[in-house]
């Protein structure tokens, strides 16, 4: 996944959370504006981590932010993690050949 | 989809009840009550509840369809979502301009009073004090129309016909004092027609009866100088009798 992916992913998630908050009047239209506007200045983060760190902030005060970000970034990560692992088990096996190879010679 | 369907214990075979004349029923059974349920829902219509937040969600994702996600955020952070229920809040305040309207008045008069609107209280007073005085008047004006049935419509009209042939003779006279003293007479003329049209009966006040006997021992009495006139008038055939005036107003009223 992709830093741009995951923005556009948690835009999704957090426009769900506001809609459906106004909706069942948990949140007010003003309520909605703030959230928007501590929330727009955080998609000019340079790195994913910076952003994420950005949103743990946001998310303690914001529980539209909050849902939002348990629901994107555990994705996010979930996905990193898979994407750590997978390398770290392809220079494993990398190392692993050489070695054997080292051996073998 | 298919079901095991066991019969006697035993046997099973499998069958699609879609196809079997019982689930047929039940489900045609069970549509006809969906229906009725749905046409019981529609006969009680549930009164839309106005909720502005709900109209600014369904902005929020319309523009989030039709804009992108981040335009929708920023077109919320930069409250444009506001504006559009603000105006339609606008409309709706407007059509219920005359249900505020009343229950303003309601408000007003249940309102208890105080010293600022003791004054207007006190005023409305005044007011109602002037119109039940007014009433009490226009009974009285009344009472005296209907007495005016009884008018001696005789006299006015001699008296004005009268007055015509003066203020024609005023018109024909050339020597100051003669005019002068025709005025007089009409002016005179006139004040009968006046006294004749506000008392109809003849009916003198008091004091004016007295005024009136102590005038009559005057020798220039205006009203016996006019009497006078009138009589030779009438003997010179130059004005009408009281009895030509009747008959014109008899078929006056006939017709």
């Amino acid at each position: 996944m992709t830093y741009k992916t995951l923005q556009t992913n948690f835009e999704r998630e957090l426009l769900f959370q506001i809609i459906q908050n106004l909706r069942h009047k948990k949140l007010t239209h003003e309520e909605a504006k703030i959230v928007a506007q501590r929330f727009m200045p955080v998609l000019k983060s340079e790195t994913a981590q910076e952003f994420i760190e950005s949103l743990a902030k946001l998310a303690q005060y914001h529980p539209e932010i909050l849902e939002a970000f348990i629901k994107t970034i555990r994705e996010y990560e979930k996905d990193e993690v898979a994407n750590t692992l997978s390398r770290a088990r392809v220079c494993l096996s990398e190392f692993a050949t050489n070695d054997q190879l080292r051996i073998n010679n | 989809m298919e079901t095991k369907i066991l019969t006697n214990g035993t046997n099973s075979t499998t069958a699609d009840p879609l196809n079997t004349a019982e689930t047929t029923t039940m489900k045609k059974n069970f549509e006809e009550k969906e229906i009725v349920i749905a046409d019981a829902s529609e006969a009680i219509p549930e009164k839309p509840e106005h909720n502005p937040d709900h109209e600014i969600a369904d902005e929020i994702l319309k523009s989030a369809k039709e804009d992108g996600f981040e335009d929708a955020l920023q077109k919320l952070a930069d409250g444009e979502f506001e504006k559009d229920l603000k105006e339609s809040e606008v409309v709706k305040a407007e059509e219920n301009l005359l249900e505020e309207l009343i229950v303003d008045e309601e408000i007003f008069i249940q309102e208890p009073i105080t010293p600022e609107n003791g004054y207007m209280v006190e005023r409305i007073h005044e007011l109602e004090a002037r119109v039940a005085n007014l009433e009490l008047k226009n009974k009285e004006l009344s009472e005296r129309l209907r007495n005016s049935e009884n008018l001696n419509i005789m006299t006015i009209f001699s008296l004005a016909e009268i007055a015509r042939i003066l203020a024609e003779m005023i018109k024909e006279e050339e020597k100051g004092e003669e005019k002068v003293s025709l005025l007089e007479i009409l002016v005179e003329v006139l004040q009968e027609i006046f006294h004749a049209i506000i008392d109809p009966n003849g009916e003198m006040q008091d004091n004016e009866k007295e005024e009136h006997s102590s005038n009559e021992e005057e020798e220039n009495n205006p009203r016996r100088t006019l009497l006078e006139i009138v009589e030779k008038l009438q003997a010179e055939g130059q004005i009408r009798t009281n009895r030509q005036i009747q008959q014109d107003v008899h078929s006056a009223q006939a017709a």
